[in-house]
């Protein structure tokens, strides 16, 4: 159904394939011209680099919204990674990560949520999804580096005084 | 990032971090296992998610930062206006939190201002909602609200995004009383950095 064409870029800027089986999967891609309006639903990685309004539902596959991407859906998948707009809820099934380009609008409900520095975002996140218990954390991006910012660990501005009232 | 000294987020430095013994104070608090949700006034920061994610809180990001100091943009849009528009557009549907973060944009809103967000924030509340506000105490801040980074229980990072200094409002706590009628002073803690950190409780009155 979709089909790629020559001019796109490499499949290089699609998802990074850390969760996938040795087998790469096949990656379908949807052009920038392209406007989709109603339901997608499919069985393989799917890149969105066009608009879609409706909902997109690769719930065992990962998708991405590319840089040009204008999604106005709900979003199931089992990878989500966003460098476009979103206007919707995001449901992945093992994570969903928000690109320093990404700006999401809606909800997000995933075991991993990754916020990388420069993305906008504004919505509720649930990383505690029914039926699982304590959430796996995913430390922000490399581009967040929390630990690594010098002076961190070390003892801050001592109170100069505390007061508890009443 | 530029480099790091536990000091003054008004002294134009990029990244520097203090010692939140109000964050402390939320964190016993939140510890016990119960899942409670978080009502963050600032800008999306994966960290800051990860944390209270993993004291099993739903956190909820207004971003009202983004929304009132647009990059590129007028430095304040504290136009009562379009504040409530702002408000309107960005705050969820009403649904009680059990915590608030405000971080430092109290500095950057008239006392009117500040009591328009309290009134919204009514409807968020419950009796026992905690808010946290950080005031600065210093005669000058930056012009652009800060990012604060939850590093660990104790300690937050912050981000000065503008060089730029504007004059501190320098709020006293019956200012702000005043302003967040509804909501009482549970605790404040003076830090030498420059911030006053405020736990109010909403009372429900």
């Amino acid at each position: 159904m979709w089909k790629k064409t020559d001019d796109e870029p490499t499949i290089s800027a699609a998802p990074r394939p850390q969760s996938r089986a040795a087998q790469p999967a096949a990656v379908a891609s949807l052009g920038p011209s392209i406007f989709i309006k109603g339901d997608l639903t499919g069985e393989e990685d799917l890149i969105i680099r066009g608009r879609v309004e409706g909902e997109v539902r690769l719930k065992d596959n990962n998708v991405t919204v590319g840089e040009s991407g204008k999604i106005k859906a709900d979003i199931y998948g089992k990878s989500i990674r966003v460098e476009g707009q979103v206007k919707g809820n995001l449901y992945g099934g093992q994570e969903v990560v928000i690109r320093a380009s990404g700006r999401v609008q809606g909800n997000i409900v995933s075991p991993r949520v990754t916020l990388e520095n420069g993305s906008k975002f504004k919505g509720a996140i649930d990383m505690e999804p029914a039926g699982e218990g304590k959430s796996s954390i995913t430390k922000p991006s490399p581009q967040i580096p929390v630990a690594a910012k010098p002076g961190a660990a070390a003892a801050g501005s001592k109170p100069a005084s505390a007061s508890s009232t009443p | 990032m530029g480099p790091s000294s536990p000091s003054s987020p008004a002294t134009g430095e990029e990244t520097s971090h203090h010692q939140s013994l109000a964050l402390g104070l939320l964190v016993r608090r939140l510890s016990d296992g119960r899942r409670r949700r978080v009502l963050d006034l600032g800008p999306a920061i994966g960290a800051n998610v990860a944390f209270f994610a993993s004291l099993s809180c739903r956190v909820h990001i207004a971003d009202l930062h983004q929304s009132l100091f647009p990059p590129g943009g007028p430095r304040v849009r504290s136009e009562a206006r379009a504040l409530e528009d702002i408000l309107d557009r960005d705050l969820p549907p009403a649904e009680p939190f059990e915590l608030i973060l405000t971080w430092d944009l109290f500095n950057y809103l008239e006392p009117k201002n500040i009591a328009a967000v309290a009134q919204r924030l009514k409807a968020f509340s419950q009796v026992g909602t905690s808010l946290l506000a950080l005031i600065s105490t210093r005669k000058e801040l930056p012009d652009r609200p800060t990012r604060f980074e939850v590093h660990d229980s104790q300690h937050l990072i912050y981000d000065v995004e503008s060089p730029l200094l504007r004059p501190a409002p320098r709020y006293k706590e019956p200012e702000l009383s005043r302003a967040l009628a509804g909501f009482e002073v549970e605790s404040s803690f003076l830090l030498r950095n420059g911030i006053q950190e405020y736990l109010f409780s909403y009372s429900g009155c």
